[in-house]
């Protein structure tokens, strides 16, 4: 199976292979929704983090034999590497958990998930264009965004749709970026500065 | 005249032209489809832009065409053409047709 687009989930397409894509973090942390054993996790992706890490642990082993030696510099670094550690630890928490309330909200369930677990690597996008879509709801008119930008959405995601199903995957990643350009050409042409180019070109000829 | 007619005559701009002339050769049409069809002279982003003003002049009239299964994503949208396009279409085609021809540059005197 290479390609599995899911009704179920709405804005979602799902492209599924043996190989590459996904990150190493949305990877676990998509394992971590499909086991039901995971209660909580924090990810390490840097490896000078990891080593402080090991270094920190190392110390804390250790705090007896270096406190003993100079008291002055063990309460430094006990407390810089305190607030280092709060520091690092909120940001990685913070990092897991967005990652993780990222996939709640783009509407992934466990149930979904648990369909796929068993293939090596998931490789997920959300339906193109679905964020240029709140940006120009939020700038344009009801109407402009009915009758401009969602006709153009549609037949980007139906071209997109078209080379994954002849699993042109390199193609189906310049139609994105094709798009895009035609996606901001046509915000641009519905656009204040654009109307009154249009304006002052009408009116000189 | 005295009705209700508009008496200034209906331009239409060179994209609206081509636009025009294949809903009516061909019925209704994606965006996509008359992009495609127009090997190049329209482009993906700006025909949508000609579309709704053509569509608020009331050249053409479109409707949401529902996503087949398996598919998902915004439904795409089918153009035609109006009655009131077909005759601007036809008025600009004569239009053309007696500038290109002998008696408006002076045949027959």
């Amino acid at each position: 199976m290479d390609v599995i687009i899911s009704p179920k989930l709405q804005d979602f397409v799902w492209e599924i292979k043996r190989k590459e894509r996904f990150s190493i973090k949305e990877i676990i942390i998509l394992k971590s929704i499909i086991s039901s054993e995971v209660k909580w996790m924090i990810y390490v992706d840097d490896i000078m983090d990891f080593l402080f890490v090991i270094g920190i642990s190392l110390f804390v082993k250790n705090f007896a034999n270096i406190f003993s030696v100079e008291i002055g510099a063990a309460l430094h670094l006990f407390i810089t590497g305190t607030i280092f550690i709060s520091h690092k630890l909120f940001w990685y928490l913070n990092t897991t958990y967005s990652i993780y309330k990222g996939f709640k909200n783009d509407g992934i369930r466990c149930s979904e998930v648990e369909a796929v677990s068993k293939i090596v690597s998931i490789i997920f996008s959300k339906h193109c264009a679905s964020n240029f879509l709140v940006i120009t709801n939020f700038l344009y008119s009801h109407k402009t965004q009915k009758e401009v930008f969602e006709p153009l959405v549609a037949e980007w995601q139906y071209e997109y749709f078209e080379d994954l199903r002849n699993k042109r995957f390199r193609r189906a990643k310049m139609t994105n970026l094709r798009w895009t350009y035609h996606f901001l050409t046509a915000m641009w042409q519905k656009s204040p500065i654009g109307d009154l180019i249009e304006f002052i070109s009408k009116f000189a000829k | 005249m005295n009705d209700s007619r508009n008496n200034e005559f209906p331009k239409l701009s060179r994209k609206e032209f081509l636009i025009l002339g294949m809903l009516i050769g061909k019925g209704e049409m994606f965006g996509l489809e008359m992009v495609e069809a127009s090997e190049g002279e329209l482009k993906r982003g700006t025909i949508y832009v000609t579309l709704q003003r053509m569509g608020d002049k009331g050249y053409i009239e479109s409707r949401e065409e529902p996503r087949q299964m398996p598919e998902v994503g915004i439904p795409r949208r089918k153009y035609w053409a109006t009655g009131l396009g077909e005759r601007v279409y036809q008025t600009n085609v004569k239009a053309q047709e007696f500038f290109n021809s002998d008696f408006a540059w002076g045949g027959l005197s």
